[in-house]
């Protein structure tokens, strides 16, 4: 393969072209992805509702009626500090598995017909998007009910919720090509993902950590800028900008995310037919 | 007059990977060390608006390659490939098709898929209706559909997005005799109208019938482009030598 050395950049103009004129049938295709996944049930895609609403039910449950008063996380009661930290984790883990399994998912775009390939990963995204939107509308109103919301921290939500579309959108341009030329890649990104689970602040607070050192090493998994954000956003209403360090080292992080993404995009596109 | 597809020094390798070991480790390695077949080698010609190309050759001859890079699905790895206007494929009819959408919805989104805008699949919408001929079955989901139902809405789909370049693969079936007819004349219809048509088939017969011209691949090379005539002779002699 002849492959080409322009690195980066150059990718993510194919990724933008890719998108153009392209708009009606993203959509449209999400709508299918999400109907595709629980075809053949009653409930269809409210299962994607009913799986994590049940879930904080029993986290409901188990912290407020079972483990009744046993105490607080960072000031707040253990269920609403769980809701917030769960809620984004859902839509982190789902795009991070579903993402890498995109372009196996639909190899018949890539095999069969001419297609822009990256909006594959795009309405892969979206349409997990959409899911996440209602468990946040729900999450709000158990808050709002409890007395945490309404104020004006929650408009913040503007800016966490596309911010994080987009990073782990630019994460899939990665590990969907790679997992479409490897399957052990794939199972790679499945066993990665249950540790990443205990590593991020969604049971127990990352900020809380005593030394200096350990609570500032938290901040290079970007999975905490999303759950610590949705908590700054509907519990502990801070500016996203208070930890300066925090968003420096994310935006690094994103940078180098979106150029691999790119990069390797570009490199492998020519390829996928042939390998899927 | 400008060609429709140039093909100018094409080649093509695919990548074999022994084991899935190897492939886990190309991602790392920038495919280093891979074994490679070539399915194509320096091939180039040149197809003019209006010919009708008869494409022959054995199996593993590099048809379907040569095929699926005029579709545009896969890429040559060296070389270039020009085609200009919109190519419908009678290849693989039902792709893209989503099981559980209505036939009519799925129009819509095969439209879109093959290139077309809103207003332009209402323009040929009803054509597909009335080609298909789905009855009630229409707004039902594709995954109730027959594979013969299946079959025809994926070709009057294709078949009606007004293409410039019509590619098909003989070995196609479409359901029963009666519609297989009606695909016949459609493309006798369109082939009258001037379409550019690539055919591939081992049929003498109905490359006689369909096609003026005929490139015969062997081994991934052109040993032969020219009249029809003369490249079935070349090819039915270069079978029976091994035959023998």
């Amino acid at each position: 393969m002849k492959s080409d050395k322009k690195f980066g950049f150059f990718g993510l103009r194919d990724i933008v072209e890719d998108h153009k004129g392209y708009g009606r049938q993203i959509f449209l295709l999400s709508k299918n992805e999400l109907k595709k996944q629980y075809k053949g049930s009653l409930l269809g895609p409210l299962w994607a509702i009913v799986k994590p609403v049940f879930t904080l039910f029993i986290l409901w449950f188990a912290f407020t009626v079972g483990i009744r008063g046993s105490g607080r996380i960072n000031g707040f009661p253990q269920f609403m500090f769980l809701l917030t930290g769960y809620v984004p984790w859902f839509y982190v883990s789902e795009s991070i598995l579903g993402g890498s399994r995109s372009l196996r998912k639909n190899s018949q775009f890539v095999t069969k017909i001419s297609f822009p390939v990256s909006n594959i990963m795009t309405f892969t995204a979206l349409s997990r998007l959409y899911v996440h939107i209602f468990l946040a509308l729900l999450m709000y109103i158990v808050l709002v009910i409890f007395g945490y919301c309404p104020n004006i921290y929650n408009f913040q939500v503007l800016y966490y919720l596309p911010l994080m579309f987009m990073f782990f959108l630019a994460l899939s341009w990665t590990t969907a090509c790679f997992s479409a030329v490897s399957k052990d890649f794939e199972n790679l990104v499945n066993s990665i993902m249950t540790g990443l689970f205990w590593l991020s602040g969604v049971l127990w607070d990352t900020y809380g950590v005593h030394n200096d050192w350990v609570r500032r090493l938290m901040y290079l998994n970007p999975i905490n800028y999303f759950v610590n954000g949705y908590r700054k956003t509907f519990l502990y209403e801070e500016f996203i900008f208070d930890r300066v360090w925090e968003n420096i080292i994310f935006f690094g992080e994103f940078a180098v995310i979106i150029l691999l993404g790119a990069h390797y995009y570009k490199k492998l596109r020519k390829t996928l037919p042939d390998i899927l | 007059m400008e060609a429709i597809i140039k093909f100018e020094n094409v080649t093509k390798e695919y990548f074999l990977y022994k084991d899935s070991k190897a492939r886990f480790k190309a991602i790392f390695t920038n495919n280093r060390g891979v074994k490679k077949h070539t399915a194509l080698k320096n091939i180039s010609f040149e197809i003019m608006p209006g010919e009708s190309v008869g494409i022959i050759g054995k199996n593993g001859a590099g048809k379907s390659t040569l095929l699926k890079m005029i579709t545009g699905v896969s890429f040559p790895t060296g070389g270039e490939i020009t085609v200009n206007g919109k190519v419908a494929a009678l290849l693989e009819l039902t792709a893209g098709f989503s099981a559980d959408m209505t036939g009519r919805e799925n129009i819509y989104l095969k439209g879109y898929l093959l290139g077309l805008n809103d207003s332009q699949v209402n323009e040929i919408v009803d054509d597909i209706i009335d080609f298909a001929d789905l009855g009630e079955y229409l707004d039902q989901p594709v995954r109730t559909y027959s594979s013969g139902m299946k079959m025809r809405l994926g070709f009057a789909i294709n078949i009606n997005i007004r293409p410039d370049v019509l590619v098909i693969d003989e070995a196609l079936s479409v359901g029963d005799a009666e519609f297989k007819k009606k695909c016949r004349n459609k493309i006798s219809e369109m082939i009258a109208s001037g379409i550019t048509v690539l055919y591939v088939s081992h049929s003498a017969d109905s490359l006689r019938e369909i096609c003026t011209r005929t490139i015969y691949l062997k081994d991934g090379a052109v040993v032969f482009d020219g009249a029809v005539e003369a490249g079935l002779e070349k090819y039915e002699k270069s079978k029976s030598k091994k035959g023998k």
